[in-house]
């Protein structure tokens, strides 16, 4: 399982357009809604990860375009936090990733999309091996 | 608990009668079914009848997006006496119908999100609205076409307007015009009705020479400080013009691009508004005669810079454009006399300029033989860093190549052009009517242009692509239609209001079709040119747009704020302010006893200060770290029982 916390602006926005144009993507992934990709802190990422998911992801808007100025920025500042704590800890930095989509292009939310799916069984083959 | 069909688009695609069956077995669901369409009349009805015979407190409808239909059924929870934010609405259109392709798939995951929407739906938690009272007064910045019409619509809605303009008058650009395409109108007669309204209105306050220097505050109550340089003449100035005559100094007038002459004590242009002179400091010798000559003292050296604060709803923004600067293509030699913007042509066919109106070589004063536009001079132009179209140059060139072949019929007028693009009603004949002329139109972008040493002739350089030769025109004039670009000092006015910008320096709109008027930032309105390059009519437009837009938010003389906003828990806050460095619109503060306290009125609900609080204390309403925690969980543990089971 993959939770994605999109923003209400350009993430949810994005998810909603490849929904009209009807694109598919991993059914795994499960969309939470958050006001601003900066509403996502350390203890919303563990918290997921705590209850079953196996990797987290946050979608904002473009750098640069974030309503609320620069909510994605410090998202991602917490998110690189978080890969190097998880790295430091003996896990895999994949576990959580920060992406941007546009409101407009619903591709590139389901780029996002491939790549957490990619990223995740990557993840979990590599688990299976270690074990 | 309501799953719609919404006829084929969920319901060919899941088991939407399975997912209601599931619904009705989670914890607090008192009632649930499906639906074809519920955001049918009759799927209102539905719902709102089961809230009355169940009496249901909360409601759960999963069908399409939050954006979609979230207010359809608030609206009708509301109407049975519930808080709208009752409501929770589940998207399992956009998010799993149509993005899964496996029918079981789907069903699984319209299940746990399902099972999520109701987790959350349990915590959801009443949001007021408040009613913010709004200053009922607009600030236009800008006082070009743009700027004067958003400030008369809205001084004829009865709301106050304070025009701040950084020039000594108001008219902007389009005073500078000899003519407007495609009536070929003198823009001056056009435009004066309005200037003359605007200077007499009662309800508009003009500033000329000023300039916005600080913005606080938010949409319905901004305060803003402008800084108005002082004019040196004060407003008892009867326009008589005897300081300028005794005045000594002589220099080229910037209006009128070098087409004319001013002294240091100065109007313009004659008609312009306000009619005070203005004295220029930089060029001014003090030897005081204009104080001396003049009949009622206006003249006063002794006048100060002064700061002003003014207390405003909404602003406008109306800051124009900037012609680009040629100078930067080496190419096309733009300090050569003989080479002139389409600007400068338009003060040369002006009658108070040096030339009388005639179209004379700059550098001799010799009727020119043979005339050269060139189009796309820094727009359509990747090098220069201006890809887009300014989208009103190929019109004034056609303009301006018909008036250059009415005053003089035997000179040669070559328009070298990559496309002519004149879309709208009445452009493309007026192209029409322009290749009648005569004009000889060759399609292909000049490579350089080359000054003759000895004589004032320019030979231009152009591949005819329709015949694919090269071309030499020998020329006694060039003309370049310069692109339009944003103003250079816009950055440090964008960085006041907050505004965001594109990359190519324009203020960015909040949507390019649904919201070309709106800023990135609520309450300030974009007006003309500054959201980009457009021609008269559409700045016109445009400007009526932002005024309307203005007044919707000033009129009712409040604003609805929903109160979903952070909120302090201070038994958690350790004080430590992290909260107020990440917050944006700086809606956080401290309290007396050192505590972070949100300001309810510029809180935008981000949720930023939430994900970098360190204990939890700060969080937003329907937001809460509580609340996410339950829907993450309704996602997952759906799945992992079905997970555990297999």
């Amino acid at each position: 399982m993959i939770i994605a916390f999109a923003c209400e602006n350009c993430a949810q926005g994005s998810a909603n357009t490849a929904g009209v144009l009807r694109m598919k993507y991993d059914h795994r992934i499960k969309i939470v809604r958050v006001p601003c990709a900066g509403r996502v802190g350390p203890r919303q990422i563990i918290e997921a990860l705590n209850n079953g998911a196996d990797s987290v992801a946050i979608i904002g808007c473009c750098f640069g375009a974030c309503h609320y100025n620069d909510g994605n920025l410090i998202t991602l500042r917490r998110v690189k936090a978080m890969k190097r704590m998880f790295e430091e800890l003996g896990f895999d930095p994949d576990m959580v990733n920060m992406y941007t989509a546009r409101a407009a292009e619903g591709d590139t939310i389901v780029g996002d999309f491939e790549d957490m799916s990619a990223k995740t069984d990557a993840m979990l083959s590599k688990e299976v091996s270690n074990e | 608990m309501f799953v719609c069909h919404c006829g084929e688009n969920i319901a060919g695609k899941l088991d939407v009668e399975e997912v209601a069956e599931f619904a009705a077995g989670l914890p607090n669901v008192e009632f649930s079914t499906d639906n074809l369409f519920m955001c049918s009349k009759q799927g209102v009805e539905l719902l709102k009848e089961a809230v009355r015979r169940h009496k249901l407190n909360r409601t759960v409808v999963a069908s399409c997006s939050v954006e979609q239909h979230w207010p359809t059924f608030a609206r009708a929870v509301e109407e049975m006496g519930l808080n709208p934010h009752m409501h929770e609405q589940v998207n399992i259109r956009e998010w799993v119908s149509w993005v899964t392709n496996d029918w079981d798939n789907a069903t699984e995951k319209a299940k746990s999100a399902v099972a999520a929407g109701v987790k959350m739906a349990a915590l959801k938690e009443p949001i007021e609205t408040q009613k913010l009272d709004v200053v009922k007064k607009v600030m236009v910045i800008g006082a070009g076409v743009a700027g004067l019409r958003a400030a008369m619509d809205l001084a004829e809605l009865g709301i106050p307007v304070v025009l701040v303009e950084k020039e000594p008058s108001i008219g902007g650009h389009m005073t500078m015009l000899n003519k407007t395409f495609p009536t070929d109108e003198c823009p001056m007669c056009t435009l004066s009705p309005l200037l003359n309204g605007v200077a007499n209105h009662p309800d508009i306050e003009i500033l000329t020479l000023s300039e916005v220097s600080k913005v606080e505050g938010s949409v319905g109550n901004f305060v803003v400080e402008v800084t108005t340089k002082p004019r040196y003449v004060h407003d008892n100035c009867t326009s008589c013009g005897r300081c300028s005559e005794v005045c000594p100094v002589e220099f080229p007038n910037e209006w009128d691009m070098g087409f004319g002459m001013r002294k240091a004590i100065y109007k313009p242009y004659p008609q312009a508004i306000p009619s005070t002179f203005t004295r220029d400091k930089k060029h001014c010798i003090e030897c005081g005669l204009c104080e001396i000559v003049c009949p009622v003292q206006a003249v006063d050296f002794s006048m100060k810079k002064e700061k002003r604060e003014f207390n405003v709803g909404a602003i406008v923004v109306a800051t124009g454009y900037e012609q680009y600067d040629p100078v930067e293509i080496t190419a096309y030699h733009y300090d050569h006399p003989n080479i002139i913007t389409q600007l400068e042509l338009e003060r040369m066919l002006a009658p108070t300029t040096l030339t009388k109106g005639k179209i004379l070589r700059p550098s001799d004063g010799k009727v020119p033989e043979s005339v050269v536009i060139i189009q796309c001079v820094g727009s359509r132009n990747d090098q220069v860093g201006n890809a887009y179209c300014t989208g009103v140059c190929c019109m004034y060139a056609l303009k301006n190549a018909g008036i250059i072949k009415e005053h003089l019929p035997n000179t040669d007028v070559y328009i070298c052009y990559i496309d002519i693009r004149a879309p709208g009603l009445y452009y493309e004949e007026y192209y029409k009517k322009a290749q009648e002329k005569g004009i000889i139109f060759i399609r292909g972008r000049p490579s350089n242009i080359e000054p003759d040493p000895y004589e004032e002739k320019l030979t231009v350089f152009v591949e005819d692509t329709f015949t694919g030769e090269p071309v030499e025109i020998e020329a006694d004039m060039v003309i370049l239609s310069a692109g339009m670009i944003a103003p250079k000092g816009f950055g440090k006015l964008g960085g006041k209001l907050g505004l965001l910008r594109a990359k190519e320096g324009f203020a960015k709109e909040y949507h390019i079709k649904m919201g070309p008027m709106r800023s990135s930032r609520e309450g300030v309105l974009l007006a003309g040119t500054i959201q980009g390059p457009r021609d008269i009519t559409k700045t016109v437009a445009h400007a009526g747009a932002a005024a309307s837009a203005a007044a919707q938010i000033l009129v009712k003389g409040f604003l609805e704020k929903r109160l979903d906003t952070a909120i302090v828990d201070k038994d958690l806050c350790i004080k430590c302010l992290a909260c107020s460095t990440v917050c944006n619109p700086g809606a956080i503060d401290v309290d007396v006893d050192g505590y972070a306290f949100v300001n309810d009125t510029a809180c935008k609900s981000c949720g930023t200060c939430a994900g970098a609080c360190p204990t939890g204390a700060i969080q937003i309403r329907n937001f809460r770290d509580a609340q996410l925690k339950e829907e993450v969980i309704g996602l997952l543990e759906y799945n992992r029982l079905v997970g555990a089971a297999q």
